[in-house]
């Protein structure tokens, strides 16, 4: 026994290529007590909160996050550029810290200077034995990405699309990249809990970043804990990167832009599905989701992170489309089913101030557009998350729902003039509050436990009026006609 | 006092060069009266089979599968426990022996194998549908991950050198039922029992010895054994059900 307990790799890791990171190379450093020390301090007061004063992730505020903070006394890192199994290089902490780790409670540090974030690296891999009795394979080169053009880019798309249904890594993050493959129900980390394959289409929260070095680097080493394995034994360098280059091309959203407004266009005829390429003509707009915290029983992770949203309305009626990533349709029982909310105000505001967001309150009362499974719209009135929710006199929705490979698409539409019963009128020019709320139902989210937006604003663009145009052409012709007059008159002076 | 303290000095030395030397790396010597050990493990009781039903690739996998937790032979032998003799520093040649895992009908194969340090393991994947090999260091109280490898192609080998000695287990995480076991030794005194639970371990140098027998569900025995010079050394074990 003794030595490095592990499995080597067979051959060195692919030929250098140049350097991305900006990470000053410090490997194999040694580490003065001094720093230790300002490393421990720093630690005690920035990080202990979450990852504990001994570093096993049990921090007094542990409980509240999901993904649960690392337990550093493992050395069981995601993410390395290191060969699967083994221990990150000091870089790779030193980027960790740097970046943050999108998706999740860990923020970026960069705020700290140089020097203090390889202070905290130097404590931190004083957690783990492992540090002093295993070596550190060199790691991965990644080199820079070439920016790919035109049909460069597309073949290099075509040959990785071939390679992402060779390596099979649809069996976990589904055909389309939503992280909803045939593998992905039943699997779990290394600790036993369960975890989910990326979203390939959302990359903003890919926890390691989402620069193609990023990702080539995960394809190449693996994320370990997870059932995410390394591709370098079976994939050359090429391989890998044509790969990247899919997945990257998988993205829909690299960085989660949050519009305060969701604008709706004048159309002439609404859309007939939410499949319809008339939705095409309305800009989407993301909202981020949180977990409803205020009310019992609390939900502090929720399954689904982001909505997004189109709106379009035409002379009579005005429509929505709400779109979201959710591995599996849950329609039927026992399992509580897929459902959807938004609500609105139920009288037209006549000042900025808005009901309270946990459904309303008894001086502001709010009308809920609610969709559950393949069930029809349901409009509700709700005065306060301690209140009965009530059904609505009127129930004037019209809506429809698909569900394709890990995506919800649902649509509503409403007439633009009121019902009877307390609703508003949408009027065009006037900002309507309005939030939202998301349930997944395979992970048993019902009632309160469910995805909740703060407000923000549905806007129905005024249609730019005539007059808008008729101005500037008459003001055109007033000019020119008082500049002739004006001529004429200087003509008659001159004569 | 100054021949107290380097009366000290020596014994701590010493007592670091003891430890050193008892973990020194195994020695192959010539073996020219060794004797051999051979015997058998029985299964007292009843051995429940779980069944395996897959909830995906049914096609390769097909619809039911039995569990290799524990599995017996004629006569209720306890095939797959692993009989190694404990500290031995010097004896026969070390063979290096390698371990090749086959995934293979969405069940690793064979179930439990033994290697030896300097071996290599060749993973190979002999299903059309994907599998990954996820290899774990067994300890204690826990386990931790020594590589995961995606193996989307059928046939293709992957080789990886194997360092140091202990218990790996595999797993599959796109077929959360797969298991299999790698006992990985640094000397060539071990056995795993066949079908009929019967092992031999030969060459071994004349001495009184521990022997341990490893189970991977139904725990660990050890038993004190002597070898005569050229002699017949025999062990019985029984494992009870559970």
């Amino acid at each position: 026994m003794g030595g490095e307990p592990g499995w080597g790799q067979e051959s060195s890791p692919p030929p250098p290529t140049g350097g991305e990171q900006p990470v000053p190379k410090q490997r194999g450093r040694v580490f003065s007590e001094q720093q230790l020390q300002q490393g421990k301090l720093l630690y005690q007061k920035k990080c202990a909160l979450c990852h504990g004063e001994s570093g096993d992730g049990k921090g007094s505020a542990a409980d509240l996050v999901d993904p649960k903070p690392r337990d550093f006394t493992s050395g069981t890192y995601k993410l390395r550029s290191t060969p699967s199994g083994e221990l990150p290089a000091d870089e790779d902490l030193f980027r960790v810290i740097t970046r943050g780790m999108p998706g999740t409670a860990m923020p970026s540090w960069s705020h700290l200077s140089e020097e203090e974030r390889w202070n905290l690296v130097a404590y931190v891999k004083t957690f783990s034995e492992r540090f002093n009795d295993e070596e550190v394979s060199p790691p991965l080169k990644v080199g820079q990405f070439p920016l790919l053009k035109g049909s460069a880019l597309k073949e290099a798309v075509e040959r990785g699309k071939k390679l992402f249904t060779e390596a099979k890594c649809w069996e976990c993050h589904g055909k389309g990249g939503r992280g909803n493959g045939p593998a992905s129900p039943t699997l779990a980390d290394e600790w036993g809990n369960k975890i989910r394959p990326a979203d390939l289409t959302n990359q903003w929260g890919f926890r390691g970043g989402n620069s193609e070095e990023d990702i080539f680097r995960t394809i190449s080493t693996g994320l370990n804990g997870t059932p995410m394995p390394s591709y370098s034994e079976v994939f050359d360098e090429k391989q890998r990167r044509d790969l990247t280059t899919y997945v990257k091309s998988l993205s829909q959203r690299d960085t989660l832009e949050v519009k305060g407004i969701l604008r709706a266009k004048k159309i002439r005829t609404l859309p007939s599905s939410p499949d319809d390429p008339l939705w095409l003509n309305a800009e989407e707009a993301s909202f981020p989701l949180v977990g409803q915290v205020v009310a019992e029983p609390r939900w502090f992770t929720p399954s689904v992170d982001l909505l997004s949203v189109r709106a379009l309305y035409s002379e009579t009626s005005v429509a929505l489309l709400f779109s979201w990533t959710d591995p599996t349709k849950d329609v039927s029982s026992p399992q509580p089913a897929d459902a959807l909310a938004l609500q609105l105000p139920a009288q037209t505001p006549t000042a900025p101030e808005r009901p309270y967001f946990g459904m309303g309150d008894p001086q502001h009362p709010v009308v809920i557009w609610y969709w559950k499974g393949s069930g029809p719209f349901q409009k509700l009135i709700g005065s306060g998350f301690r209140k009965k929710l009530l059904p609505h006199p009127v129930q004037d929705l019209r809506g429809t729902a698909s569900y394709d490979d890990g995506q919800w698409k649902v649509m509503v539409s409403r007439n633009l003039s009121p019902g009877k019963g307390e609703d508003i009128a949408f009027l065009p020019g006037k900002f309507f509050p309005v939030s939202f709320a998301v349930w997944d139902g395979s992970r048993n989210e019902k009632g309160a436990q469910k995805a909740v937006s703060t407000w923000y604003f549905l806007l129905l663009d005024p249609p730019r009026s005539a007059v808008v145009f008729i101005i500037p052409v008459l003001a055109a012709a007033a000019a020119v006609f008082l500049e002739l007059y004006a001529a004429r008159k200087v003509k008659n002076i001159e004569l | 006092m100054k021949a107290v303290s380097i009366f000290l000095v020596t014994l701590c030395t010493l007592g670091i060069l003891a430890i050193g030397l008892s973990f020194a790396a195994y020695q192959p010597v010539p073996v020219p009266d060794g004797g051999t050990l051979t015997g058998s493990v029985k299964l007292t009781g009843t051995a429940k089979v779980e069944k395996i039903k897959p909830n995906k690739d049914q096609k390769v996998c097909g619809a039911e599968l039995a569990a290799e937790k524990v599995v017996t032979g004629s006569g209720n032998g306890l095939a797959n426990v692993v009989m190694t003799i404990e500290g031995v520093t010097k004896g026969k040649a070390l063979q290096k022996t390698s371990a090749r895992l086959s995934n293979r009908g969405c069940m690793f194969v064979p179930h439990v194998q033994c290697a030896t340090v300097g071996g290599d393991l060749v993973i190979v994947n002999d299903d059309p549908i994907f599998h990954n090999t996820h290899l774990y260091l067994q300890m204690d109280s826990q386990k931790r991950s020594l590589r995961n490898i995606a193996l989307p192609l059928k046939g293709k080998e992957i080789k990886q050198p194997i360092r140091s000695a202990g218990i790996v287990s595999a797993k599959c995480d796109a077929h959360n039922w797969m298991q299999g076991y790698i006992v990985v030794l640094d000397h060539p005194y071990f056995a795993v029992t066949d079908s009929s639970g019967a092992f031999k371990i030969d060459q071994i140098p004349p001495g009184k010895y521990t022997v341990k027998a490893w189970h991977e569900y139904l725990g660990t025995q050890t038993k004190e054994i002597t070898v005569t010079p050229k002699g017949k050394a025999t062990l019985n074990l029984t494992f009870a059900a559970k």
